[in-house]
């Protein structure tokens, strides 16, 4: 009798357990996300601006001519990373042509620059920033000693070198 | 009859372990972000898989979503689980470790084909991140 009732109920907690249905916190699952951040460093200029001497005050070089019609834009992830400038060929004798870089927050402008054949620092200390729409002024110099400058165009390489 | 009911009390030892699954899915990555637009935050990298398991249960559930620890400072790592049927998506969810809702109004059929969608978003100041990893663990709650 004894027995019996104990495979009864063996029975019954047998069933029990199959139909039981999931509880609260029973049913979990697990999965591991691997990511990383390389280094990042993008700029890009927009416009091609135009620049013409064409006056001067009586007794003193031609006037200076500014162009603020372009802009740039950086992203860099990194720190102290810096903006150079420079130009395929020399300008022609008696005239020299400058860039001034309106600098992203925290960085540093080195105002307006002659542009050469050689790299120069335009914006330093560039720090984990994402910025657009900055302002590139270009101005043309010119002394008499150019005498007339047949129109001409230079192509300048901007180049972002990243930081640490 | 004792042969039969010893039988039935293994088997029922074997579903009660069955609802008691802790399933452990493949891993998922790497998410590798390495560029941007000039002027706008890195860009975003998505990552899926997929679970399909058959939970018997009554009524309506909620999965909850949870890190083992919270992502890097600068990044974000949102979750969406999404089903062909049997349950109310939130769509992408920032997850952390704090579990948080993924789905409501859960039925048994939901967990019959699940999409999971990893979007891993950093900004600038995340800087450089080496290969990292996150635990994401789920848990089928009660709903309401």
């Amino acid at each position: 009798m004894i027995q019996r009732h104990a495979r009864h109920m063996a029975l019954a907690v047998a069933l029990s357990l199959a139909i039981a249905p999931a509880a609260k916190g029973q049913f979990t699952a697990s999965q591991s996300i691997s990511f990383s951040i390389s280094a990042i460093n993008q700029i890009a200029f927009v416009g091609s601006p135009t620049l013409t001497v064409t006056t001067a005050a009586p007794g003193a070089a031609p006037s200076s001519v500014t162009n603020a019609t372009a802009t740039w834009a950086v992203t860099t992830n990194q720190s102290n990373a810096k903006i150079t400038a420079r130009i395929p060929t020399i300008m022609p004798v008696g005239v020299t042509l400058s860039s001034s870089l309106v600098a992203p927050t925290g960085a540093t402008s080195a105002g307006f620059k002659a542009l050469t054949t050689v790299s120069t620092d335009l914006v330093t200390g560039i720090t984990k920033v994402a910025q657009g729409a900055m302002a590139v002024t270009y101005r043309l110099d010119a002394t008499a000693a150019a005498g007339v400058v047949t129109a001409q165009a230079r192509i300048v390489t901007y180049t972002i070198t990243g930081g640490t | 009859m004792k042969r039969a009911a010893t039988t039935l009390l293994l088997a029922g030892l074997l579903m009660a372990a069955s609802h008691s699954a802790a399933a452990q899915l493949p891993t998922v990555g790497p998410l590798a972000v390495t560029t941007a637009i000039a002027g706008s935050q890195p860009v975003s990298v998505i990552g899926n898989s997929t679970y399909s398991g058959v939970v018997a249960f009554g009524g309506q559930m909620r999965i909850v979503c949870s890190l083992n620890a919270n992502m890097p400072t600068g990044t974000t790592l949102q979750v969406r689980l999404t089903a062909p049927s049997g349950g109310t998506s939130l769509g992408d969810v920032i997850v952390d470790v704090t579990a948080r809702n993924l789905v409501i109004a859960v039925t048994p059929p939901f967990l019959n084909n699940v999409t999971i969608r990893y979007t891993f978003t950093p900004t600038v100041a995340a800087g450089v991140l080496p290969l990292t990893t996150r635990t994401a663990a789920y848990t089928l709650l009660t709903y309401p």
